[in-house]
């Protein structure tokens, strides 16, 4: 049985609770018909019309083939690129209506990203790598190095805070990126390829992270080729060719 | 051939002629290497852009050198004319039957094709019609009857003459004197000279071209036949023998020095009374202006040296930055089964292209750059500018751009090579290296400690400085991981700063000129970089100011942080960025301090005189009674003028030309010390007063302003060559020698007249008085003028010496400004995914350009602070030894108005890599190929 690296307590606070009692608001992600083309040499239709619900406080796993769009689409659902065709509400949120600036402050605001490739800033230290989202909302300096290295701490790495990237394991990199997802208590973390670049032990590690987050009531949506990761999510929705092939009902209930 | 195009040429093709056999050998790879480099157009474009600068910097050091170095030897050649020895007596009068004697001599006869008595006086003229008159005028007399084999005086007007249809009082005029004067043909002049004949009528018959003879020996000069002559001398000797050697050609002095020693012994054989010298002139002119030449050349290849150091520093931007775009792709290459060498290969043989590329271009735009250089550089000297493209001179800046390009893409290839491929194919950061470099490296470092340490030992401040260099990184790569970064590169910078200082301040023999300036150059170099490295790891100083925000500033501090983190925590590509924007600022500071020492302060610079009169007439100034009434005080200095070999360590006149005046100080005068400004004293002077003292004790002493004090002036005495010691430098009021009345006496020289220093009473207005004056003694010759004007002329002519500062300045302050071009597109390129993850995170396009604009103000900022700082140390060096007497400051306005441009044009080469990049979308930046 593999055995974690590093023992650790997780007492991650999450902003919202999901909210049962009003049924209306339990959607935090809507999209629907949702189209994405990309133009080069020859046009790709990448999504097709996609209708996806995510409720508030539910772990959902896209998987699929490569090139069936699931990156595609979460970097549509989260704002980081845009649609050529449906509608997106995230938290109630129109984002084809916004424009570039008013997306970039809603992800500042409302998300979190957690990518393959950890996507730390190499230049800056874990401390102020989980800070940065803070910081972009107006906390002040030390308020936020503060709740940075709670942060870290609750990840168990708070003795890595003066680290930079390229002297942290990549299992520790990949918890920085997530302690930077959750710092700023986002409506919703977006997890693309989380565990892709890590080994087996540190991919428990992090699938462990992401479902006692998703416990305290973190939506997460992630993106995963590992069945192993996707079978541990509360739903699974699988992609091809840009569609969604079968989208189970919402089940809250974790595994 | 020269040795340095056989080194440069020699090493160009034993780095590319394995190159082509390497392209031969493995088609693949050089298929590989083509394609890579022609596949964007505009990369390919910048990247010969930016890799020309080398090149360029190169060629136009070099052509301009060139261009500087003919241009004044043609002027030397072309003021000599024919005249390619002399005989003379020190200005003495001898009899002219010498000259029919060395002309009929039949041993000396084959050496020779003309001998011409002649007369060469100095004085001044005044055009009676024109109310002007010029002091230090030549006054040249040629015998019509020789003076073919010396050519014919082409007029103005298309006329030319022997002067055999000249009538008695009949005079040509140079060119120059002429537009001085404002001469006619026909105007009536008057000459002094301090012979009998003093205030002879003359009258203008021509004005003679610069072409042939109308040049000798200066530009200002009236030539006249001997009969004219004679009325000024009242003597039917001769001072001068003119000689013109067979077979002369311009440019050449082989037929003088064939004729030179036949010429002695016909002198010898004359047996006559008069002791009888032969000057070799036009050698000496030569000389002189081969000498200048050493220190301008040095000068001008330090400067343009840092900007080939910063030309390659943007180089090595240039490439880093390839590499980093190229990293990916030959990732995928090594995955296939390429090796490290094949990729280095690859890299370099593509490098190869884009650096002969780059030193094509280099090549040609260096070659205008280089007449601009050159131009800038003897315009002040009122030459005629020649611009030599010697092929030399091309294979030489083509072949060292090239191969200095190819050493940076090679180093850059290396680097690459040692990528870890599984992170380099997705694009993502290198793992954490290991500590244990292996056996190359530690035979490398090995390598390094002997190098380095042989260097400092090495007995050679070049060698030395690059010693230390060498064992400074050496010892820092050792250091990697056993001291914080910050520390190391601290040390490492300081320790690079220190010892330049030490090497530089050893270095104070400026017998070798060239030498004194690489070792100056290359200690510029290093200091900069050291203190750049030394500013860069100390940013986190600042990043700890801006952890101590609060409150509201929280999103300044998000902001700023990534740019500030990406300087401080990579010192040495930091420096590299900011040196070369530092080396731009040397320049600049230097520029505005020698601008500053140059300015004249007037009160002071003329010791209270407010004019300045030059009497070339025997008898003392009489002023006018009511001008004597408006004169406070008065001091008469009588001048004597030498004529013959002088001998300086600097720029010095040449007195085969131009008689030098002496100025002769009597003990009271010493006494109480002469009415000028003391510049500066040799150091065993305590005080000015002491050094006037001293000269009027010891025979040995002179104050000169054209040779620094302690240094010495070599010129022919009564009794042979007479060595003297500088005492001390005075301001250019006084333009000369000064000399007590013991030494004069020990030197052969004539009474010229005098100087007359005029102190007016208060409210008078000088200027006025100086033109009073001059048109009351205008029949005398007397030419007055203000102090100020002189030192307003002195100023304007060391600006236009430095004109050729600013050609190279502005060079310098393009490469800068290039360079933070190149670090926008850098981060553009390199930092791609880490601008994607910024604005994944919430960054707003308007926060990622500041963020890149304040980075760039930040190096801009580092740069200047370094170089203003190491500029001003700098400049106070080069001033104490090529300003002498200059009072050490800053020009502000200029340095102000450079630090504005800078700012200026650095953020706006910065905005438009920053807009691009801040504008990635970042689903495409954070995007990766796995």
């Amino acid at each position: 049985m593999a055995r974690p690296t590093r023992q650790f307590i997780l007492r991650v606070e999450v902003p919202m609770k999901p909210d049962r009692s009003n049924g209306s608001s339990q959607l935090i992600v809507q999209a629907s018909r949702l189209r994405k083309v990309y133009r080069g040499a020859s046009e790709v239709e990448a999504l097709r019309g996609v209708d996806l619900e995510v409720e508030r406080g539910e772990m959902v796993a896209v998987v699929g083939p490569s090139g069936s769009g699931k990156t595609t689409l979460l970097n549509c659902l989260s704002g980081l690129d845009r649609f050529d065709g449906g509608k997106v509400l995230v938290d109630g949120a129109d984002l084809a209506s916004m424009s570039d600036r008013e997306r970039t402050a809603y992800r500042c605001r409302s998300m979190g990203f957690v990518f393959q490739a950890f996507n730390l800033l190499p230049v800056l230290t874990a401390a102020e790598n989980v800070e940065i989202p803070l910081l972009l909302q107006g906390n002040g300096g030390r308020q936020a190095r503060q709740r940075a290295l709670e942060m870290l701490e609750t990840l168990g790495l708070a003795h890595r805070a003066r680290h930079r990237p390229d002297q942290l394991s990549g299992g520790e990199q990949q918890r920085v990126a997530v302690a930077r997802a959750l710092v700023h208590r986002p409506a919703v973390v977006w997890a693309d390829e989380p565990t892709g670049n890590l080994d087996t032990e540190v991919t428990q590690v992090i699938v462990e992270l992401l479902l006692r987050m998703n416990k305290e009531g973190q939506t997460i949506v992630l993106v995963t080729h590992n069945p192993q990761v996707a079978e541990r999510a509360a739903r699974t929705v699988r992609m091809r060719d840009g569609r969604i092939e079968a989208a189970p009902a919402s089940a809250p209930a974790m595994r | 051939m020269s040795t340095a195009l056989l080194v440069v040429g020699g090493l160009f093709f034993l780095v590319y002629g394995p190159l082509a056999l390497l392209a031969w050998r493995r088609p693949l790879l050089a298929r590989l290497a083509l394609r890579e480099s022609v596949r964007r157009r505009g990369q390919l474009a910048l990247l010969v852009g930016g890799l020309m600068i080398g090149t360029a910097s190169i060629t136009a050091s070099l052509v301009g050198a060139d261009s500087a170095h003919d241009s004044r030897l043609v002027a030397a050649y072309r003021t000599w004319g024919a005249v390619d020895l002399t005989v003379s007596a020190n200005g003495r009068l001898f009899s002219a039957d010498v000259a029919d004697r060395l002309g009929a001599d039949p041993q000396l006869a084959p050496y020779v094709d003309g001998v011409q008595a002649g007369v060469e006086l100095v004085g001044s003229v005044a055009d009676v019609d024109r109310e002007k008159a010029e002091d230090n005028v030549s006054l040249v007399g040629f015998d019509p009857r020789t003076q073919r084999p010396f050519g014919a005086f082409g007029l103005l007007g298309g006329h030319a003459t022997y002067g055999e249809d000249m009538q008695p009082g009949d005079v040509l005029l140079s060119e120059a004197l002429a537009r001085a004067l404002g001469a006619r043909i026909g105007d009536r002049l008057r000459a002094t000279a301090g012979w009998p004949g003093d205030a002879t009528d003359l009258r203008v018959a021509g004005i003679a071209g610069t072409e042939g003879p109308g040049s000798y020996p200066s530009a200002g000069a009236i030539y006249m036949p001997l009969g004219t002559a004679r009325l000024i001398t009242r003597d039917d000797r001769i001072n001068v023998v003119r000689v013109s050697a067979r077979g002369g050609e311009t440019g050449s002095l082989e037929a003088a020095d064939r004729a030179s020693g036949p010429l002695r012994s016909a002198v010898s054989r004359l047996g006559s009374g008069t002791p009888l010298l032969v000057g070799e002139g036009k050698r000496a002119a030569v000389h002189q202006y081969e000498v200048n030449m050493q220190a301008l050349t040095a000068e001008l290849l330090t400067f343009t040296g840092l900007i080939v150091a910063a030309g390659l520093a943007l180089v090595v931007n240039l490439m880093l930055a390839l590499a980093e775009e190229r990293r990916p792709r030959l990732a995928i290459l090594r995955a296939l089964g390429l090796s490290r060498q094949d990729v280095i290969v690859v890299s370099v043989l593509e490098g190869g292209v884009y650096s002969l590329g780059g030193a094509a271009a280099g090549i040609v735009v260096g070659v205008f750059a280089g007449r601009l250089v050159g131009e800038q550089a003897t315009a002040p000297y009122g030459f005629v500018v020649v611009y030599p493209i010697r092929p030399s001179t091309l294979a030489i800046a083509f072949a060292a751009g090239a191969v200095i390009t190819l050493a940076t893409v090679a180093a850059a290839a290396y680097r690459t090579s040692r990528m870890s491929i599984a992170a380099a194919v997705k694009d993502l950061p290198e793992p954490p290296s290991s500590r244990d470099r292996g056996r190359f490296h530690r035979a490398f470092s090995l390598l390094g400690l002997i190098l380095g340490g042989a260097g400092v030992l090495y007995p050679d401040p070049l060698a030395q400085l690059g010693g230390g260099v060498v064992l400074i990184a050496v010892g820092a790569g050792i250091a990697r991981g056993r001291l914080p970064d910050r520390g190391r590169a601290s040390i490492a910078g300081l320790l690079l700063a220190l010892w330049s200082a030490v090497v530089a301040s050893g270095n104070t023999s400026m017998d070798d000129m060239t030498k004194y300036m690489s070792v100056f150059t290359g200690g510029t170099l290093v200091a900069v970089f050291g203190l750049c490295i030394v500013a860069a790891a100390n940013l986190q100083v600042l990043e700890a100011g801006l952890g101590l925000m609060g409150g509201r500033l929280g999103r300044l501090q998000a902001a700023l942080r990534p740019p500030m983190a990406q300087l401080s925590r990579r010192p040495v590509s930091t420096g590299l960025a900011t040196g070369t924007f530092a080396l731009a600022l040397v320049l600049v500071t230097m520029l505005a301090i020698f601008v500053s020492a140059y300015r004249p302060e007037y009160a002071r610079d003329s010791a209270g005189y407010n004019i300045r009169l030059v009497s070339h007439g025997l008898e003392p100034v009489q002023l006018p009674p009511d001008i004597e009434s408006q004169i406070a005080a008065r001091v008469d200095i009588p001048v004597r003028t030498y004529k013959g070999p002088i001998h300086s360590q600097a720029y010095g006149p040449n007195g085969e030309s131009m008689p030098v005046p002496f100025y002769e100080l009597s003990d009271r005068m010493l006494e109480s010390d002469p009415p000028v400004y003391v510049t500066s004293r040799d150091k065993a002077f305590a005080s000015a007063h002491e050094m006037w003292r001293a000269i009027a004790r010891d025979s040995n002493l002179i104050v000169v302003n054209f040779t620094p004090p302690g240094g010495e002036v070599t010129l022919q005495g009564v009794h042979g060559p007479l060595q003297l010691r500088v005492a001390g430098n005075v301001s250019p009021i006084l333009d000369g020698v000064m000399a007590s009345s013991r030494t004069l006496a020990e030197i052969e020289t004539r009474p010229s007249g005098s100087v007359v220093l005029l102190k007016t009473k208060s409210g008078v207005d000088a200027q006025s008085l100086a033109r009073q004056i001059e048109h009351s003694l205008v029949l005398q010759g007397v030419r007055a003028t203000t102090t100020r004007d002189l030192l307003d002329r002195s100023y304007t002519g060391s600006l236009a010496w430095l004109t050729f500062f600013d050609v190279i300045l502005r060079m310098g302050l393009l490469v800068g400004v290039l360079s933070l071009g190149v670090v926008g597109i850098r981060a553009a390129v390199e930092r791609r995914r880490a601008i994607g993850i910024m604005r994944s995170l919430g960054y707003q396009p308007p926060r990622v350009v500041g963020g890149l604009l304040a980075e760039a103000a930040m190096i801009a900022t580092i740069g200047v602070a370094t170089g203003v700082i190491a500029g001003a140390f700098l400049g106070y060096l080069m001033m104490r030894f090529f300003i002498a007497g200059g009072t050490y400051g800053i020009d502000g306005v200029r340095l102000g108005v450079a630090l504005l441009i800078v700012y200026g044009t650095a953020l706006l080469t910065t905005a438009v890599p920053a807009w691009r990049a801040a504008h990635i979308s970042p689903a495409d930046a954070i995007r990766h190929t796995g």
